[in-house]
């Protein structure tokens, strides 16, 4: 009795054995098709379409018999079917911005386990769909407001330079008469006053497209305090300047930008306050020989360049910063009005002349930044 | 525009040329825009931002007219800036007339500057015709005002909202006769009080209520 028992179980126990195998092959084959599916989607940029049309093979090797999509792309209809329709199928339908997708996946008639897996792998193709989705609105929606902000800045810009030449154009027409002599001096002054604006537009809008196209100009050797100390002049900030002698290898309109990006935030702030106070700021800065593990320096257009100098930028007056986190993250602003792309600009014209900026922001001590570049040393 | 306005704004009682505060962010267009007022015989003060123009005021009193950018740094692209500017000017002076020039987005703006006060409007590009008349007219109802109050009449401008009844204009009303004649007296209670019939314990009253410390006036 006992021995018919035992070969009873033992043919229980080895078909349990075998249905948990033959489940977990199962399961790993279908994990296995849901990471091709998401290289699959990499390797297609996350391009909705594209990944429409390229998942097919990894879907019938997945165990699905057809695959039907129709898709409005911004307006556009797209029908599309691969493989065979079956009358065993699951859909799903999205619908977010400009883009819907109805899309259907089809199955042979089937065991439950082999449906349950393509039903679960079906699932994460649907994902990866919806992401795509959100992926080409995020960066359409950006785009526009990257657009609108820069009209928004450009507007006042042009706004003012026309309301600077309506001015003295009306100067120019009604002289009063016994002004012409102070009139001539107004001139002599506002037009050189005018074309500063406009070389002020132009050189704005060109460092805006070379940060975003990663040219750049001829590398020079900077001086780093005759540089510091000049843009300090220009934003009307004082500071305590520290370092060794050092020439920074960089072309002077981008070194020039990245310390307009970087003062220009003190000077604005300390308008903002109350007091109207400037800052007395601190600029430190040493030289480092080159170290041959560190990346650093590896984009500098300099050949070989022999140093690293690492400056430190902050207020010791200044608060701690609430959201350090934000401050190179492009279109944010603190007082929600600037284009929240200063500080950003600033890094990426860094990176392209093969330094780095990093922000220190103790929780209990004023924001530092630190700006590495190639140097001499 | 040929004709000089000296003779028409000129303040005969004090023989000094009428005064205004530009208040432009944009060192260019302020210096140019400066030049051209001073050539039609005005006194002009510059400020490039809120505070600045706060503290020329309180360094220079007789100001009455103001010209304004409502973008100002370090919100130079919104008109919060301005529009904070404008609310501070006129909390401390009734008669005080503000002029908005600015290049922001002309619909909103004027509604926003309407709604704090301002006196007139411009949009950039303006002709500077059109910122003289402007200027011409701001100055000669400030003057009228100032004559006004010394005879003790004071008008006031208020903002009601219909819904919110006839309490909340009368407190605002309130609220801002107490701060002009406050302002007026420099802040002497007992001749405030006189001012306005009242006992001098009902203008505690109404510093308390309405928070009104000395250096508001």
């Amino acid at each position: 009795m006992i021995a018919v028992l035992y070969s009873y179980l033992i043919v229980i126990g080895g078909t349990i054995l075998f249905a948990v195998a033959w489940l977990l092959h199962q399961a790993r084959r279908q994990s296995q098709r849901a990471r091709e599916l998401i290289r699959l989607n990499e390797t297609q940029a996350f391009d909705l379409p594209d990944f429409l049309r390229a998942s097919w093979p990894a879907l019938s090797a997945g165990g699905f018999s057809g695959l039907s999509w129709h898709l409005v792309w911004f307006g556009t209809d797209i029908r599309e079917t691969r493989g065979y329709r079956t009358t065993v199928f699951v859909s799903r339908d999205f619908d977010i911005g400009d883009i819907r997708l109805h899309v259907e996946l089809f199955m042979p008639k089937r065991g439950w386990e082999r449906s349950y897996f393509s039903r679960t792998l079906a699932e994460q193709f649907f994902l990866l769909l919806q992401m795509d989705m959100w992926i080409k609105l995020g960066s359409v929606r950006t785009t526009f407001e990257q657009t609108a902000r820069m009209s928004v800045f450009l507007q006042h810009d042009i706004k003012n330079l026309l309301q600077l030449t309506s001015l003295a154009a009306d100067q120019l027409t009604t002289i009063v008469p016994g002004q012409e002599p102070r009139l001539l001096e107004i001139l002599k002054r506002s037009l050189p006053a005018l074309q500063q604006r406009a070389d002020q537009i132009l050189k704005r809008l060109v460092q805006s497209s070379e940060a975003q196209l990663g040219t750049r100009n001829k590398a020079a050797a900077v001086d780093l305090y005759t540089f510091v100390s000049n843009a300090l002049d220009l934003h009307g900030l004082s500071a305590q300047l520290q370092g060794p002698e050092c020439h920074v290898l960089i072309a002077p309109d981008s070194f020039q930008s990245i310390l307009d990006n970087l003062l220009g935030n003190y000077a604005q702030q300390s308008q903002a306050g109350t007091s109207g106070q400037m800052p007395e700021l601190r600029v430190n800065w040493q030289l480092s020989q080159r170290n041959n593990d560190t990346s650093i320096v590896d984009n500098s257009p300099a050949d070989n360049p022999p140093g690293i100098v690492t400056i430190q930028l902050y207020d010791p007056q200044g608060k701690p910063c609430l959201n350090p986190e934000r401050l190179l993250e492009p279109f944010w602003s603190e007082h929600g009005s600037g284009r929240g792309i200063g500080l950003f600009q600033a890094r990426q014209l860094t990176n392209q002349w093969g330094g780095t900026i990093h922000i220190d922001a103790p929780a209990d001590g004023p924001l530092v930044f630190i700006i590495q570049l190639p140097a001499n040393c | 525009m040929s004709d000089n306005l000296t003779p028409s704004i000129h303040n005969a009682a004090t023989d000094l040329p009428p005064s205004l505060l530009l208040v432009e962010d944009d060192a260019a267009l302020r210096s140019i825009l400066r030049e051209s007022l001073e050539m039609q015989g005005l006194r002009v003060l510059e400020a490039a931002s809120r505070t600045a123009a706060m503290n020329c005021l309180s360094d220079n009193p007789e100001i009455g007219v103001m010209l304004i950018d409502l973008g100002l740094p370090p919100a130079e692209h919104s008109t919060t800036e301005g529009i904070a500017l404008i609310n501070a000017i006129l909390v401390n002076s009734n008669t005080a007339k503000v002029i908005v020039l600015t290049g922001q987005d002309e619909e909103s703006s004027a509604l926003a500057a309407i709604r704090e006060g301002a006196f007139d409007f411009l949009a950039k590009p303006a002709q500077f015709a059109d910122i003289l008349r402007a200027v011409k007219r701001a100055l000669l109802f400030q003057r009228q005002e100032t004559q006004m109050a010394g005879e003790g009449l004071t008008r006031l401008q208020i903002n009601a909202r219909i819904a919110d009844g006839l309490k909340a204009v009368r407190e605002e009303a309130e609220e801002r006769l107490v701060r002009q004649v406050l302002k007026e007296t420099g802040f002497n209670v007992y001749q405030s009080a006189a001012r306005l019939g009242l006992k001098r314990e009902s203008i505690y009253y109404f510093l308390k209520k309405f928070g009104i410390n000395r250096q508001d006036s």
